[in-house]
């Protein structure tokens, strides 16, 4: 096997779409002005509800499907604390995160106990040969992110809730609707980053096998400069750095492969950073808002 | 005809009745002034006309028709727009976007439609900056004339202003006062808030004059009197109940030359020891700048301070903010100036705080001050009125010689307010100079042997036998500047 080939590139291809979904959802959100912490937490939630209903029905897209609103629900359990309640987000995005690998992983136990044989969730197989259903949905994405913050109204909307909600208010602008529509459709985006890893990837549910993508995502955002572009760029060096390094580990070198899993993670943090010069967060992030007093 | 018609408004925030019973009349085609002393409730009576703030009474007529304001959108939509004293733009976003922003229109907005929009309303109200600016770029002028053009652009037919010449330069305001006469012939309202009576006097029609949350008077502007409006602003109906400190003056124990930073110009002031200076002013005169110089905390532009006498002690302006460290207890307050100083308070030996001793000098702060709190309660928790009272605790630990005060009683009730007044006179007959500088109009007359007012960033002194009302509140108004 050679270490670089075409099959490199859609292996590629396989490990950025997740991230750059996952991306594009917290970018909705954190535009809006709401730092979502728990984005891994709604991967995971979206992970299992697509195994669960992919293994009943057999159908990939209701699988996807189910994936994205199980994502909004997480979502809008976090809005409610966030939003609703003014909670920290940090605080309310890490007890997502705990509670949905935790309730996951029970539920996953629970649904399908060790003695009855699982049956594969449906694959999602490719158009032609790299050309995946969801990759093409993840350029979708990407692009209708990047077109709806920039080019549209309510966009403009969003932004300026981001950077000065009150300004934003004073000018009509309904500051609390844009950030639950961000919020939502951001859990929306994880969920179905979460079904792509089981029906795509891996095409079973196992416990935290979102193994810290959230937060890949998360970091992306903020070394992106906030870019969707950047984001994309960044989320296929991640990419093809993990591609790379499953290839240096079935060459078989005498590299320990814990340093080899550690690569693609360093090597993404150093080139976003080196990228990400002035990074400059919306201004009202993590700030709550209150419309009147 | 009239525009606007607010009647009774209440509103109370926490402990503070902003609005007792306000209101307001405005005719179509008038440029009508609101005037009152800070805290008076003037920003929350226009806020409450643009639905930022919520009344807790009273009712709120536009074009004769009572309405419910749910936010700035309902008023915007009523022809109501509402210029802040902060600005309202986004200064990462475009001028283009700002001017955009909250327009109803269709589902796309490119770049072209943003700018072309933009463009027409630039040239509409002759703004001569490019659409594509970032809004963080414009020189406040421009921001002001960019929110006006934006309320205007949107329909707005009642105009209102937060002070909109506090952050002007005199040029700026001299055509700002243009544009206002220019709207009133296009047939706009104007509400102005000002505390300038000179810009009253250019402009406007009529003017209300709002005090502690009530309206006291409207009257015709055209030949009223300097004297009158300050009377009435200030209030001349409760008696000073204390008297300035009877001392020997002293020696010098500060002095300052010619300070000069932004917007301070060449301010002068010799502080004495056994007398009470203060320094009378409307805030935003330079109140802040000049505490900012004498806690040492500004670099100066030109001029010079000299401490002849120290210690120095500061109660500063905001106690929330600069005075105290919220999330720490009552007693270490009291010692963190000393010990991070490096001094050797007595409640420290070798670096290591003494349990017993902090508890017991903590105690008698409070017993002297009447503060109602336990030694180790985080401050965060007390009342404004005992916070306040630790600053000044903290302040006398050192027997100063002398003393910088600001505002020391602001948002303290009745009594507070005359135990820090009571605090501060004792430490003048102890042979202290005091400095107060203070917005609060009663305070200056019930302390001061000797009184300037600050306006503009210039110190005008007033003389003894001017120690009256009427004469300190007409040169708080800009009286010896014109």
């Amino acid at each position: 096997m050679d270490l670089f080939d075409l099959g490199l590139v859609f292996a590629t291809l396989r490990l950025a779409a997740p991230l750059a979904a996952a991306a594009m959802g917290e970018l909705l959100a954190e535009r809006s002005g709401v730092l979502n912490i728990g984005i891994e937490g709604m991967m995971l939630c979206g992970a299992l509800a697509a195994f669960a209903i992919g293994t009943a029905t057999g159908s990939p897209v209701l699988a996807s499907l189910a994936g994205s609103l199980t994502g909004v629900a997480a979502a809008a359990l976090f809005a409610v604390f966030v939003l609703w309640r003014r909670a920290d987000p940090i605080v309310t995005g890490t007890a997502l995160n705990l509670f949905a690998l935790g309730a996951t992983g029970s539920a996953y136990r629970l649904l399908y106990p060790p003695e009855v044989p699982l049956s594969d969730a449906p694959a999602v197989a490719d158009w032609l040969p790299g050309l995946n259903p969801f990759v093409v949905g993840t350029a979708l994405l990407v692009v209708g992110v990047g077109a709806f913050l920039s080019y549209t109204r309510a966009g403009l909307a969003v932004r300026a809730a981001g950077e000065r909600a009150e300004a934003a208010h004073s000018q009509g602008v309904r500051v609390a609707a844009a950030r639950w529509g961000c919020t939502l459709a951001g859990g929306a985006c994880a969920g179905l980053a979460g079904a792509m890893l089981v029906l795509w990837i891996s095409n079973t549910f196992v416990e935290g096998m979102t193994s810290g993508r959230g937060f890949v995502a998360l970091a992306l955002v903020l070394f992106g400069g906030y870019r969707p572009g950047r984001i994309v760029l960044g989320a296929l060096l991640f990419g093809a750095a993990n591609a790379l390094q499953f290839r240096l580990q079935a060459l078989g070198l005498e590299i320990p492969y814990a340093l080899l899993l550690m690569t693609p993670y360093l090597l993404t943090l150093l080139v976003l950073a080196l990228f990400a010069g002035r990074v400059r967060a919306p201004s009202d992030l993590a700030r709550p808002f209150i419309a009147r007093e | 005809m009239l525009r606007v018609e607010l009647t009774e408004l209440r509103k109370r925030f926490g402990s503070v009745q902003a609005l007792d019973g306000a209101g307001l009349e405005i005719a179509a085609g008038e440029v009508h002034a609101l005037l009152g002393e800070n805290g008076a409730g003037k920003t929350t009576l226009v806020r409450a006309l643009y639905g930022v703030v919520r009344p807790d009474s009273g009712s709120i007529r536009i074009d004769g028709e009572l309405v419910q304001l749910r936010g700035p959108r309902d008023a915007l939509e009523l022809g109501v727009g509402l210029v802040h004293q902060h600005f309202m733009l986004v200064p990462e976003l475009s001028v283009a976007e700002n001017l955009a922003l909250g327009e109803r229109g269709g589902l796309l907005l490119g770049p072209r439609a943003l700018r072309s929009h933009a463009a027409g309303i630039l040239e509409r109200y002759d703004l001569g900056f490019r659409p594509d600016l970032r809004v963080g770029e414009l020189s406040v002028a421009q921001k002001q004339r960019l929110e006006i053009a934006r309320a205007l652009s949107r329909g707005v037919e009642i105009l209102v202003l937060d002070e909109p010449t506090a952050v002007l330069v005199p040029s700026e305001i001299d055509s700002l006062l243009e544009l206002l006469s220019r709207l009133r012939e296009q047939g706009c309202s104007v509400l102005f808030i000002s505390h300038k009576l000179d810009e009253i006097t250019a402009v406007c029609d009529r003017v209300t004059v709002l005090r502690n949350g009530r309206n006291v008077a409207t009257r015709e502007v055209p030949g009223i009197e300097l004297r009158e409006l300050g009377e009435l602003m200030v209030g001349s109906e409760l008696p000073p109940p204390g008297q300035p400190p009877r001392t020997q003056v002293g020696p010098v124990v500060l002095r300052a030359r010619g300070l000069t930073t932004p917007p301070l110009v060449g301010v002068d002031l010799e502080l004495r020891a056994g007398e009470v200076f203060a320094i009378a002013g409307i805030d935003g005169n330079g109140q802040t700048p000049l505490e900012e110089v004498l806690a040492g905390v500004r670099v100066l532009e030109s001029g010079s301070l000299e401490l002849v006498q120290p210690p120095l002690a500061l109660i500063s302006g905001d106690r929330q903010r600069t005075g105290l460290v919220l999330g720490l207890g009552l007693d270490e307050n009291l010692v963190l100036e000393e010990a991070a100083r490096g001094g050797a308070p007595p409640e420290y030996r070798f670096g290591l705080v003494r349990p017993r001793e902090l508890r017991r000098s903590a105690s008698a702060a409070i017993e002297r001050l009447g503060i109602r709190a336990a030694p180790d309660d985080p401050v965060r928790t007390l009342s404004g009125g005992n916070q306040q009272k630790i600053c000044v605790a903290r302040a006398l630990r050192r027997d100063p010689c002398a003393l910088i005060a600001v505002n020391p009683t602001r948002g303290l009730d009745v009594r507070a307010t005359a135990q820090v007044r009571d605090e501060l006179r004792a430490q003048a007959e102890r042979g202290a100079g005091l400095l107060l500088i203070s917005t609060d109009l009663d305070e200056v007359l019930e302390l001061a042997n000797r009184i300037a007012v600050l306006f503009r960033g210039q110190l005008y002194p007033v003389a003894p036998a001017e120690h009256t009302r009427e004469r300190i509140g007409e040169l708080m108004l800009g009286g010896a500047a014109a």
